[in-house]
């Protein structure tokens, strides 16, 4: 990462631009997709990208379950309050951002391993807030148990 | 409900609001409500994702205003009680005496709290778990043996328990004595009233009547107002009420029990979601003149709490979910409020009205952290784990302990890299005898107000370095009790 790029993007999140930048590229809610009232198009793709670099798992394996676990991220968006439901539009708006898309278009790995380095508090918080959006919505369906050996007992 | 008049309205039904609310609905008119939604035994289907959005204060997403720590707190009839893990303590004597030396709580009145502990124990089934621990809890029983430290046993608030695991996220048997089981029923049959899904934005006190506020704007009348919110509900309500607080008191002085963890794979299986979550602990290291005292456990390991406290991705992060089966995980939980440089946090309200949390954690906590994070994982390999990690973003997957501790050593303690959780908020309301430095007089009233009491952990003036439930409850009956005596109810 070039030091220039990364005052760029830490500007950008701190300078609270990003909300604003977002807002300015549509509607939250103008949906092409009627499954989904928060997420758009744009964020399930990315979402698509970035979930098996965050899970550690094959892209196939994540194939399997995708369409649940989006509709998991969608019901968890709609069940947060409007103050969480700021920062995770935050979240989902900093993806936006040209420069961070070409980065993780490119090379999610080094993406995410951007942010995970990063000093910049804001950018920190969108690696964790990633990490907890992504893997709680996935473990939560009994689908991705098996596979980690977890199972309920029969009461 | 429309235009009737209460003669007390209990804001909050767990440990301390539905407790008091049973007791009050013997004698009086009484209407208890509660913000969150009132699920039954029935409705507990040991779904985690389900159980966090429908039973947790903000999805079980709260976090404090740095996002520092992650804060669990319960939200559904039955509160905290609905979904904690069953431990149950006494507050510790050390404890009750510093509030007399330091903050004027009388000797008579400490004596009345620990004249009540047995008849709150024999209510909500309290006593020590005497079934063998799970493995889970069996590894922090064998490490600390190796390392001759006293490990003991957890009292419980269960009855007919299944052993199930999943308290965390409701009783599926309704064998937890919370007070949804226990206090809601009687208070029922006593002719008391339930709102609940309900959040109570303010309350006010006129001449004659006083009178809480919904969000929905609806007004109930009433004599007397129980406010049992929590350490983090209560204080916000008084300040959005509009009280006088000429010193600034309000919502200061707020304790989290701030809790790190380490987690450590075996070769044989564990299966840390099985069995009572937590019935060993430790109190070995909960005095320290030096660093912030703590008391270790172990926390029940879920796949999706424990996505959640994972701190890495990638591989990293499917490393220990895959092997959640050989996974332990042992927590220390911080006795905050006992130190000059342990002073708590404070509850503000945001834009919306909102109460946020604002906990800064101070370097005397990181250096705490480190320290406990030490001694977890030595107990951990001395358990014979394969191996070991502290949890934190930068933390590596140990073999040795030498290893272990040289990394420890290493990592930059600071908000986000290292995940601090919390379950139990105390503190904000602070209770005591000098006008000048407390809300609460030790009636349990708000000063400022003649109508209005308070019966929840926010009255606690320091942490209790104990799980808090069985002192929220004990309070809440000394202070309902007194009431009672002094009204002739």
């Amino acid at each position: 990462m070039k030091r220039r790029n990364f005052l760029y993007i830490s500007g950008f999140v701190s300078s609270g631009i990003v909300s604003g930048l977002f807002y300015g590229l549509g509607p939250w809610y103008s949906k092409t997709d009627k499954k989904f009232k928060v997420l758009s198009n744009a964020h399930i793709n990315v979402i698509t990208l970035l979930s098996p670099y965050i899970l550690g798992i094959s892209v196939t394996e994540y194939e399997l379950f995708k369409d649940k676990h989006h509709m998991n991220i969608e019901s968890l968006l709609n069940n947060v309050s409007k103050f969480q439901s700021h920062d995770l539009k935050k979240l989902l708006s900093l993806l936006k951002i040209r420069f961070i898309k070409n980065l993780y278009k490119k090379d999610p790995e080094i993406f995410l391993n951007y942010l995970k380095e990063s000093s910049n508090l804001q950018l920190k918080e969108a690696y964790r807030g990633l990490i907890v959006l992504v893997t709680t919505t996935w473990y939560d369906m009994p689908e991705t148990w098996e596979k980690i050996s977890y199972e309920k007992p029969e009461i | 409900m429309k235009n009737q008049k209460f003669d007390i309205i209990v804001i909050g039904s767990g440990a301390g609001g539905a407790l008091s609310a049973e007791l009050l609905s013997q004698s009086s008119k009484v209407l208890l409500i509660e913000m969150g939604p009132y699920r039954k035994t029935s409705d507990f289907d040991m779904n985690e994702g389900k159980a966090y959005v429908d039973l947790y204060q903000e999805s079980a997403a709260r976090f404090t205003k740095d996002k520092g720590i992650k804060v669990l707190q319960g939200q559904s009839v039955g509160g905290g009680t609905t979904v904690n893990w069953t431990s149950s303590f006494r507050t510790p004597k050390s404890v009750l005496n510093h509030w007399v030396k330091n903050y004027g709580w009388s000797p008579d009145f400490v004596r009345q709290i620990e004249d009540n502990f047995p008849s709150i124990e024999d209510k909500f089934s309290i006593s020590p778990w005497d079934i063998p621990e799970n493995e889970n809890n069996a590894i922090l029983k064998s490490g600390l043996k190796k390392m001759k430290i006293k490990a003991n046993i957890i009292p419980r608030n269960v009855k007919d328990c299944h052993n199930l695991g999943y308290c965390g996220m409701g009783c599926p048997k309704g064998a937890k004595q919370s007070t949804l089981v226990n206090c809601i029923p009687n208070f029922l049959k006593n002719g008391g009233q339930l709102l609940h899904s309900q959040e109570v934005t303010s309350i006010v006190e006129e001449q004659k009547v006083s009178k809480v506020i919904l969000k929905d704007g609806r007004e109930f009348e009433c004599d007397y107002i129980f406010l049992a919110a929590g350490g983090v509900g209560t204080p916000a309500i008084l300040k959005r009420s509009g009280l006088a607080d000429p010193l600034d008191l309000i919502g200061k002085r707020t304790f989290l029990h701030p809790v790190v963890a380490s987690a450590a794979i075996f070769e044989e299986e564990v299966n840390p979601f099985f069995g009572a979550p937590q019935s060993i602990y430790s109190d070995h290291f909960i005095e320290n003149p030096i660093k912030c005292g703590f008391k270790l456990e172990v926390p029940p390991v879920h796949p999706v709490l424990l996505s959640s406290i994972i701190p890495v991705h990638g591989k990293s992060h499917s490393n220990f979910i895959n092997q959640i089966k050989n996974l332990n995980a042992i927590i220390s939980l911080f006795k905050d409020g006992f130190h000059k440089e342990s002073q708590g946090g404070s509850v503000e309200l945001n834009s919306y009205g909102q109460p946020v949390l604002n906990y800064p954690i101070t370097g005397y906590m990181w250096e705490s952290f480190r320290e406990a994070l030490k001694i977890m994982v030595e107990i951990q390999f001395e358990a014979g784990a394969k191996q070991v990690s502290a949890l934190h973003k930068n933390a590596k997957l140990c073999s040795s302990i030498n290893e272990c501790l040289d990394d420890i050593n290493k990592l930059k303690m600071q908000v986000i890299d290292m995940p601090v959780m919390s379950a139990h908020v105390m503190g904000g309301c602070l209770m005591g005898d000098d006008k000048r430095a407390s809300v609460v007089d030790m009636y349990g009233r708000v000063r400022g107000l003649k109508r209005a009491y308070i019966v929840d952990g926010s009255l606690f003036p320091t942490s209790l370095g104990v799980n808090p439930m069985e002192s929220i409850l004990t309070l809440s009956k000394v202070i309902t009790d007194n009431f009672m005596r002094g009204h002739n109810l």
